[in-house]
């Protein structure tokens, strides 16, 4: 498997970090602009660069991900991400992994539900040759039988380990249940039994179809003499040849969890003394008019210290060291969701408290103290957010995803600070769909239905691990 | 090695009541200016003016972590943390978070071994008021039974987390237990709850008293201010704070160990895992930097020599790693690995055996030392690319050597370390009497002990 090491840019899962980041251009605050092109192939270059640090990072995005799997055979991403450097332009993986290492640099490759993203990380001085692993690892893969092989076992292997952890256990759940009945709900790797269907060919198939010059961005981030690296680029990348590929959505109902509708899913996890818990539902776009009223509204339910959720939950009743909110996009699905972890038997009250703040926050009132600490919390922090060149860069690349203009970064200050109490009461009492709400806890099984049981929580359905793979 | 001393450690410029020194680091390709100041009343000061964002990272370093706990009351320097956020008569509970983070703060701490830091990252609009708020508790931290017993609650919900619930914590905890006899560093961070419940608020204002005064901490300031205005700023609140002696630490001295030490565990997980830990030495000994050298070269990246041996072409582990970890008093060489399958362990350890004989009886490669001292160096860059990673680098070396431009001189340090330094390090500390492991065995499954033929599925 690639190392994942220094891949700061490759989080394009385009979550709850677009809403807690893109907090609001502090006015007094020049954002780089980043410098554009497109070579004759479709290849579009993107230039973020600055000389303070003798660093650099290329990364090529390419606009698919494991929502692109073929029909039945969820997993082909993942595969291709973790084969994509077992075999490069007659190198081995070892010798290829060798000319980046010895560099003190590193290299990642790594695939989200919308996108695919591979990059190399190292000293600036060393650019030519990062560039030229990078043409390697995304031009010239040569995915050989043994390693495809190889790859799929490990995959496997780290498959087989989700139980280590309730907090994997839980996540896994509840996102299977939340994007259920979506073109999202085979995730990026649906089942065992699918995995085992995805063959070289597959990898092949998938690695041809979307590895495109169309289909894909490349970022530089760092210092670099642009003029004569862009000549680099092209000699590495100016023959790539291939068109964006045409694509079709199918929605995936999870059949295996069919019957947990409206029901809090209990995923047993024996020999745990700490549950975890997740609350949620599906959300607007992010191209909803009312976005940003629900990110203030967000703020000050769940993203700080003195939120709601954490005064009364953490700090008040003392049930968890933490709990949060946040909206998660995807380009065709949004969610938001709760996370938090307490003991066993406190499941049942942390649970029912998280209702009750989430019915008063749909209900109202909202005071306007409440509203005004948001929007200061959010415009306040997002200096801090775009503090450096690659964290500039990694918020203009999910926008541009998005397509959110060119400008959206600039608007975010004055859209912000427009936001009014009614505005956030309207937003909630609109898109909190507490009719519809999934509720996940993973742990052990007995003391979780005990706990929810006696405060009251009668529809209860437990699963085990078994019904996830 | 003894600690290089800097003429401005050393002056005292009296006269203007704090002793002040400047100096410039050049080092990897990154400048920086470093301002030192120190008050009448011991606090340290150190300051990097920079203006290319509109940023202030604000770090409170005290002298203090479990290292100054004593059995009975583990976890008191951690607890302790928690409460420095729950008031003072001036500013009430909650307040840094309402006054800083609601303005769009980051506000936090954490708490090691050695130190416990408090940090805050910031528009300069703020800087006064975090100075304000810093020294205010520093000065007048409010402490009360109801508080106490509320945030114990969050803290056992914090263990948890981080170490009941996590193969990986379990593991970690065990392994420093089983290394340490005597030294303090044998408890966790975090404390034992047998012992977090027995602690009194009359515990925590002996400890307060004891640790947080001036002498004892170290402000470190990055980021977008004018150094004259901030050590204005700094003497106006952090003056009428009177001086203490500074604690002593008088801390047990952990004997040579003079054979192995085990431990198993069990839990619901795939497949074992285990966590093997070398005694080594501190960070103000050169053999730290020969240290990290053998880690990177073993352990760093996928074609590393323990990586390319356990992952690469046995196929035995999902993945290794390895770091030396020398804090202020001698520390630990620690390596980890989760096993494939239903393999054991013992495979995997005696791969990793095989390939501590190979560092220790014929030389690495100038190559290879070349390549780890390289990885080094793209880390430290790393390290200082935002305010509140520099401020970090400086903050660690400050506390521990009283030497805040030392970081800069690390790559000096690793630049003259030699294929012999790997080989004597490897011979030195990586020895079997010296090695305490824990293992992590699966509640269901029964290991085999020899690798599967073509482990591939």
């Amino acid at each position: 498997m690639m190392s994942r090491k220094q891949a700061w840019f490759h989080a394009f899962t385009l979550a709850s970090f677009l809403l807690s980041g893109l907090c609001g251009a502090a006015t007094e605050m020049k954002l780089p602009v980043p410098e554009r092109e497109t070579l004759p192939n479709g290849l579009q270059l993107v230039w973020f660069l600055n000389d303070s640090l003798p660093v650099i990072d290329m990364a090529l995005l390419v606009k698919s991900g494991s929502r692109d799997d073929p029909w039945g055979k969820s997993g082909t991403a993942e595969l291709v991400a973790d084969s994509l450097d077992r075999g490069n332009d007659g190198l081995t993986s070892q010798e290829l992994a060798r000319k980046i290492e010895v560099l003190g640099a590193s290299r990642y490759s790594s695939c989200e539900e919308d996108t695919f993203s591979v990059g190399v990380h190292g000293l600036a001085p060393d650019a030519p040759a990062l560039l030229d692993v990078l043409g390697k690892l995304v031009l010239k893969p040569e995915f050989p039988e043994a390693e495809i092989k190889r790859e799929h076992a490990r995959l496997l292997d780290r498959w087989n380990h989700l139980a280590d952890y309730g907090e994997s256990l839980a996540g896994l759940a509840y996102r299977r249940l939340l994007t259920s009945g979506t073109t999202y709900g085979r995730g990026s790797f649906l089942s065992i039994k699918e995995f085992d269907n995805v063959s070289r060919g597959d990898v092949l198939a998938y690695y041809k179809t979307h590895f495109t010059p169309e289909n894909s961005i490349l970022m530089v981030v760092g210092r670099v003499k642009k003029d004569e690296f862009k000549k680099q680029i092209e000699a590495v990348f100016g023959a790539w040849q291939g068109e964006a590929p045409k694509k079709e959505y199918r929605k995936f109902v999870e059949k295996r969890l069919l019957d947990t509708k409206g029901k809090i899913v209990v995923v047993g996890r024996a020999n745990l003394t700490q549950a975890q818990v997740r609350i949620g539902f599906k959300s607007p776009s992010i191209h909803a008019p009312e976005h940003y009223d629900l990110t203030v509204g967000n703020a000050l339910l769940g993203e700080y210290f003195n939120s709601r959720l954490n005064s009364l939950i953490r700090d008040k009743l003392a049930l968890t060291y933490g709990i949060s909110s946040s909206f998660s996009f995807n380009q065709d699905f949004a969610s938001f969701s709760i996370g938090s972890a307490t003991k066993n038997e406190s499941v049942g009250p942390l649970v029912q408290k998280t209702l009750e703040v989430l019915k008063n926050f749909k209900s109202g009132p909202i005071s306007d103290e409440e509203v005004t600490t948001a929007k200061e919390y959010l415009v306040g922090g997002f200096p801090l957010s775009v503090s450096t060149l690659g964290a500039v860069a990694s918020r203009w690349l999910a926008g541009y995803v998005f397509d959110l203009g060119p400008t959206y970064l600039n608007e975010f200050v004055p859209k912000i600070s427009a936001v009014t109490p009614a505005q956030v009461l309207a937003a909630a009492a609109k898109d909190f769909d507490l009719d519809h709400l999934t509720i996940v806890v993973a742990g052990e099984p007995k003391e979780i239905q005990k706990s929810l049981s006696a405060a009251g929580f009668k529809s209860i359905k437990q699963v085990s691990v078994k019904d996830l793979e | 090695m003894k600690l290089k001393k800097l003429f401005c450690g050393m002056s005292l410029l009296l006269l203007a009541l704090f002793s002040a020194c400047k100096q410039d680091v050049n080092s990897l390709g990154i400048k920086l200016s470093l301002e030192e100041r120190t008050l009448a009343n011991g606090l340290k000061v150190i300051m990097v003016e920079d203006h290319t964002v509109p940023i202030v990272s604000y770090q409170t370093w005290f002298r203090v972590g479990s290292v100054d706990e004593h059995p009975g009351l583990t976890g008191i320097s951690h607890l302790f943390e928690h409460l420095m956020f729950k008031g003072t008569p001036k500013y009430g509970a909650k307040q840094f978070f309402q006054q800083l983070e609601a303005k769009g703060a980051e506000v936090n701490a954490f708490t090691t071994r050695d130190y416990t830091v408090y940090y805050e990252s910031f528009v300069p609009d703020l800087l006064e008021k975090v100075i304000d708020m810093e020294s205010d508790r520093l000065a007048n931290l409010t402490l009360s039974d109801e508080v106490l017993n509320s945030e114990r609650n969050v803290v056992f919900e914090e263990r948890k987390m981080r170490t009941d619930n996590s193969p990986d914590g379990r593991m970690q905890e065990a392994l420093w237990q089983l290394a340490y006899q005597f030294h303090p560093y044998r408890w966790p961070v975090i404390g034992y709850p047998q012992d977090l419940v027995r602690i009194t608020t009359a515990d925590l204002v002996d400890y307060f008293k004891s640790h947080y005064q001036p002498a004892n901490a170290a402000v470190i300031v990055v980021g977008d201010f004018k150094v004259d205005g901030l050590m204005k700023t700094i003497k106006k609140y952090y003056d009428p704070i009177p001086a203490r002696a500074r604690p002593k630490r008088d801390i047990e001295k952990e004997p040579d160990q003079r054979e192995e030490h085990r431990l198993v565990l069990r839990d619901d997980v795939a497949s074992e895992r285990f966590a093997e830990a070398y005694h080594v030495t501190s960070a103000d000994q050169d053999d730290s930097y020969a240290l990290d050298v053998l880690a990177n070269i073993l352990f760093e990246g996928t074609t590393s020599r323990a990586y390319r041996n356990l992952v690469e072409e046995r196929d035995i582990a999902m993945g290794v790693s390895g770091s030396a970890f020398t804090p202020s008093y001698p520390g630990l060489f620690i390596v980890s690995a989760t096993m494939k399958g239903k393999l054991s362990s013992e495979l995997a350890e005696k791969a990793l055996a095989e390939e501590f004989k190979k560092v220790q009886t014929t030389l690495v490669s100038d190559e290879e030392v070349k390549v780890a001292v390289k990885q080094l160096s793209v880390q430290l860059v790393d390290s200082v690319r935002t305010f509140y990673g520099l401020g970090n680098l400086i903050g660690i070396v400050q506390t521990m050597f009283n030497e805040p431009r030392r970081f800069a001189d690390d790559l000096n340090k690793y630049l003259k370390v030699t294929p012999a330094d790997v080989q004597r390090v490897a011979q030195k500390y990586l020895t079997p009497n010296n090695r305490s492991v824990v293992t992590l065995v699966p509640n269901r499954v029964e290991p085999t002990h020899v690798a599967e033929k073509g482990a591939h599925r």
